[in-house]
């Protein structure tokens, strides 16, 4: 019987390594394409450009992985785990994973017009407030935008981005 | 200078050329190809690109899932829909996913399927049954515990053993390379199916060629338990024709060497058996003395040795025109659990056969036909059981839409015959009398059938009604097995339907046309036993109702529950008719040696050894009254976590309860009917002689005679040539005491009138007659009747005459033979493109055979599985494969083999 314990636990553990991989790796590279088709303030156009993920998430090794030797025009690119809600307006871009939905509303206000573009991985979050949520149409990994929250959390999104993304009032 | 200047610009547009022809055509990239790509090549990709990349992962993780939660079936209706839609509770096993879980054969892939209980007996034989209904009746022949319920196909083709009903699975010519697909319906299916689809239907689809391109599949292992084994199939179309040919080879060794031999409850040496004492009857042997055991296995190590053949033809010269003729070959020798009755529970099976199928296809009209020619030893070398056999099947049907009514009637014939005679020795006279049947029997049915299939609300609500009329030869009944459904698809994610429906079995050789005289010279009494078939017997019925629910909450996730209910009846076995016993009615038995003038001289006495023995015991098939009321749940979830990570879990409860039931045990039964012979002799009933002067007078006349030959006469004639001296002595006016004494001096010499008084006994001696004494006995008849002797036990319990343990009361008891909890899970992970594991466990419940040679109990049993393949060249892989992992030892099947692991290395091949 101890064999068949051990048998589910690693089942059990197989499961929670890979069960979203192919997903997360695409929500890594979305991200990592938002760079390309937004337009930040001055303000943020120089030093790092920087990447947050509120706390533990798979995507964070994702995008590493994307953005080891990119930059954004001469901004290098960093990814951190973002440790406080307060430290959330040090960053370009905050991806909040679905785990970390609750602290979505705290953190579009602590950034509002700070040149942070909030990205969420939860149905309704870019109805709510966030700038771009992840969600999946009809199996494919596709994304909502909200110019109008992009727009309040100071950060401009180029119009192909906007044609590609599913438009969120 | 301008050289290098050219020479630099020239590279760099090739570069840049070739870069430019590189650049990938996303649209064109297969799902493959994208998780192929590397972080480098995805980062660079605008953000279009990516777009079109998700929307092709979609589209093929949705095929992925429909490839996978909803496959194609054409089994449950025969006509291709999803599995999702199949009015009936279906299974469809993919080759990918057979070979994927590395089933060493067909039958192990069946522990894959939900519904069915697989049990293996000796290494690589196993007991197939869908929902059980195995060991009715209990207490009788090891035989009813094989599947007879099921009906086995190859491409629609009944690969069916009609002599005693079931599937010879090793017999099968195709292995896992030929499969395309496995579908199994579980429920009563005759309607669709004709005869033996009881329980369900097992239907083993085979590859076509798709493409004018080769494909070639198979696989060859090899590991521990002297396991080797290969399958390979070839195939190609050709314009309109296309051709598969296929190979397979299977070599097996059991776990032992040695043989359960019933009596001692203990395992033997094959060559220790032969003179293994009986325990019984001291004078004679376990083992039959008129065969030899040496003879009965050959291959004492041996599991399965198979090899099979196939070729198959196509000619498409329209898309809704078709043919398809195949043909091949099979020959096979196992040795798992006895068709027959012997002493030991395990016996050899080595069968030859070659088939054609035909079908055609031409618009509406299906048309198949098909012949097998067999030569089954089933008992190998126990004379008796081997035959030629021979079936044929034709079917044709014709589909007719008319918006959405599917009408399709539909006739079929079928003929099976068997003949014994080219392996049985005539007699003076021509006849033959050592085999089962002694001849060529044969049955035929023909039938009619009709189905309506009825699609309504945008193809939602679905109504099927089907039936089939069907005559067999062998009986004046008219069978009418029927099936009605409806099915209500409430979306794409809900579905319900609800079935009823009538199955029966076929006759078989064995139960119609039995004819075996069993001479057993040898063997404990009864000193004959004749088997008889019976042709007027009912078939066996069951009814079925199942409620079935099928949902995908979200489209990964396929979750199945069906609920069943049967009620089957009309079982038949071999049970006896009649007995001819000798009874004797006295204690003991007294041999009087008697002269003339002198009377009796000597007196040897013996005791009766018993009231009454069975001497000839006639067992015809019979019809019993025992009725399984079977209901349980099966469960069947499949989850694609991931495009690399499949779980399939799955479980059957069910109770099975026999209404009914009565002891049904040969021997017991015999012994009563003996009994109650010997009491009605007693009473002056059922004697049919006088006398058992064969059986008791004779020999022990013989054993006093052998007595008085070697020296008891002498010592007679001695004592009756004194008695002639003692009246003489008297005579001539000696006293009686005084002639006594003087006899004997004059004995001591060789005088004249010594001489002359030894003449005179001597030729009294001659003249010496003996006198059995200790009769009346009797030849007595008795006919068996379970009511009459349930009620006359009771009387003679009653009356302190015996003790009865009610086992002719009709009772309603628990059936144990099926376990009542069973089932399986599998988890196919593909972690990087060429690596795969595929781990798979199987479980069952406590189960308890109950067979004329006693009680097995099978204790729970977790079996665990796991295959790991890396693909070396495109899907061509190496693999790692562990059967039976862990190595539980514990018997599957009754008095069978302990299993072991089975750990072994080989090569898969595709492209």
């Amino acid at each position: 019987m101890k064999k068949v314990y051990f048998l589910v636990i690693g089942l059990l553990f197989v499961i929670h390594n890979v069960a979203n991989a192919q997903d997360d790796k695409f929500k890594a590279l979305f991200i990592y394409n938002f760079t390309k088709y937004m337009e930040w303030p001055e303000a943020k156009r120089s030093g790092d450009f920087k990447i947050g993920i509120l706390g533990n998430s798979p995507i964070t090794n994702e995008l590493k992985a994307f953005t080891a030797k990119k930059t954004v025009g001469q901004q290098k690119i960093v990814i951190e785990e973002i440790m406080a809600i307060g430290d959330c307006y040090k960053y370009h871009i905050v991806f909040v994973p679905t785990k970390a939905s609750s602290n979505v509303d705290e953190i579009v206000q602590s950034v509002a017009n700070k040149g942070v573009l909030v990205v969420t991985d939860k149905p309704g979050m870019a109805a709510a407030s966030s700038g771009i949520n992840f969600v999946k149409d009809d199996g494919q990994q596709t994304f909502e935008i909200s110019v109008k929250h992009i727009h309040e959390q100071g950060v401009n999104a180029g119009k192909s981005l906007l044609s590609l993304g599913i438009p969120v009032e | 200078m301008l050289k290098k200047i050219l020479l630099c610009f020239t590279v760099a547009a090739m570069v840049s050329a070739q870069s430019f022809g590189q650049k990938k055509d996303v649209s064109q990239l297969t799902r493959s190809d994208i998780l192929s790509m590397s972080y480098e090549e995805l980062a660079d990709m605008p953000i279009e690109d990516v777009m079109q990349l998700t929307k092709i992962l979609g589209v093929s993780l949705n095929e992925l899932y429909e490839m996978l939660l909803n496959k194609d079936v054409t089994s449950a209706s025969k006509k291709a829909e999803s599995s999702f839609d199949s009015p009936l509770s279906t299974t469809v096993l993919s080759y990918d996913e057979i070979v994927a879980s590395g089933a060493r054969n067909i039958q192990e892939a069946m522990r894959l399927v939900p519904g069915v209980i697989v049990r293996e007996k000796t290494n690589g034989n196993y007991d197939i049954h869908i929902r059980g209904n195995n060991n009715i009746p209990d207490e009788n022949l090891t035989v009813y515990t094989e599947n007879s319920m099921t009906l086995v196909m190859i491409d629609n083709r009944p690969i069916y053993n009609y002599i005693n009903g079931g599937t010879f699975w090793e017999s099968l010519p195709v292995d896992l390379a030929d499969i395309d697909r496995i579908e199994v319906v579980r429920g009563a299916a005759s309607a669709l199916y004709g005869a033996n689809a009881v329980t369900g239907v097992i239907n083993i689809i085979t590859k076509n060629p798709e493409s004018e391109e080769l494909h070639v599949n198979g696989q060859i292992q090899g590991g521990n338990l002297g396991s080797y084994m290969g399958s390979l199939n070839v195939g190609q179309n050709i314009g309109k024709f296309g051709y598969c040919v296929s190979g397979n080879y299977q070599k097996m060794k059991r776990t032992t060497d040695k043989f359960y031999v019933f009596q001692y409850d203990s395992l033997f040496n094959r060559d220790d058996i032969q003179e293994l004492p009986d325990k019984t009857s001291y004078w004679l042997t376990v083992f039959n003395p008129m065969e030899k055991i040496e003879d009965w296995h050959p291959y004492p190590e041996t599991a399965v040795d198979r090899f099979g053949v196939n070729a198959s033809l196509y000619f498409n010269p329209a898309d809704d025109i078709n043919f398809v003729l195949s043909g091949g070959y099979q020959d096979s020798y196992i040795t798992s659990s006895s068709f027959g009755d012997p002493s030991i529970s395990i016996t050899g099976r080595d069968i030859k056969s070659s088939y054609f199928n035909v079908i055609g296809k031409v618009k509406g009209l299906t048309l198949q036909s098909n012949m097998l020619f067999a030569e089954q030893d089933i008992v190998h070398k126990n004379i008796g059981f081997k035959a030629d056999a021979r079936t044929f099947n034709l079917n044709a049907e014709y589909d007719i839409y008319i918006g959405g009514l599917n009408i399709r009637p539909g006739i079929s014939f079928q003929n099976a015959r068997y003949d014994d005679t080219p392996y049985l020795i005539a007699d003076t006279t021509g006849k033959y009398s050592s085999g089962y049947m002694n001849g060529v029997c044969s049955f035929h049915s023909i039938a009619g059938s009709l189905r309506l299939d009825y699609k309504m609300l945008d193809e939602k609500l679905r109504f099927i009604m089907g039936g089939r009329f069907e005559k067999f030869n062998t009986s004046d009944d008219l069978y009418f097995p029927f099936q009605a459904v409806a099915s209500y698809n409430v979306n794409d994610k809900h579905m319900f339907r609800i079935v009823g429906s009538m199955a029966n079995r076929s006759p078989f050789i064995v139960d119609s046309y039995s004819n075996f005289d069993w001479n057993r010279q040898g063997r404990p009494f009864p000193s004959h036993m004749k088997f008889e078939g019976s042709k007027d017997q009912k078939l066996a019925t069951t009814k079925n109702v199942e409620f079935g629910y099928r949902v995908r909450p979200v489209r990964n996730l396929f979750v199945e529950a069906e609920v069943f209910m049967s009620s089957t009846k009309n079982f038949g076995c071999l049970l006896p008719e009649s007995v001819t016993a000798y009874v004797h009615m006295a204690d003991s038995m007294a041999a009087n040696v008697n002269l003339p003038q002198v009377g009796t001289v000597f007196t040897a006495k013996q005791p009766v050894p018993s009231k009454a023995i069975p001497n000839e015991a006639n067992l015809k098939y019979q019809n019993i009254d025992v009725k399984a009321n079977q209901y349980g749940i099966t469960l069947n979830a499949e989850w694609v976590a991931t495009e690399k990570l499949v779980f399939k879990v799955f479980g059957t409860y069910q109770v099975t309860k026999l209404k009914d039931h009565v002891c049904y045990n040969n021997s017991k039964i015999i012994t009563d009917m003996t009994t109650l012979a010997a009491i009605n002799a007693s009473k002056g009933n059922g004697i049919t002689g006088q006398g058992v002067d064969d059986y008791f007078v004779t020999p022990f006349k013989i054993g006093v005679q052998q007595q008085l030959d070697a020296g008891g006469m002498q010592q007679i004639e001695a004592g009756v040539t004194q008695q002639i001296l003692v009246q003489q002595l008297v005579q001539a006016g000696m006293s009686q005491e005084q002639a006594k004494i003087h006899s004997v001096e004059m004995m001591k010499t060789n005088s004249a009138e010594v001489q002359q008084a030894a003449a005179a006994a001597h030729a009294l001696a001659e003249q010496a007659e003996i006198d059995v004494q200790g009769i009346p006995s009797a030849i007595a008849e008795q006919h068996f009747n379970y009511e009459q002797y349930d009620q006359t036990l009771k009387h003679m319990q009653a009356a302190s005459v015996l003790q009865y343990d009610g086992r002719y009361e009709k009772k309603e008891v628990e059936h144990k033979a099926t376990p009542a909890f069973f089932g399986g899970f599998s988890v196919n992970y593909t972690p990087i493109e060429k690596l795969n594991i595929y781990a798979s466990g199987n479980f069952y419940s406590k189960q308890t055979y109950t067979t004329s040679n006693g009680t097995f109990t099978a204790d729970p049993k977790f079996t665990m599985n796991c295959k790991v393949s890396y693909k070396v060249w495109k899907d061509n892989a190496v693999f790692v494969n562990a059967r039976n992992a862990f190595g539980d030892k514990k018997q599957e099947f009754a008095w069978t083999d302990e299993t072991k692991g089975c750990y072994l290395v080989g090569f898969d091949l595709k492209f």
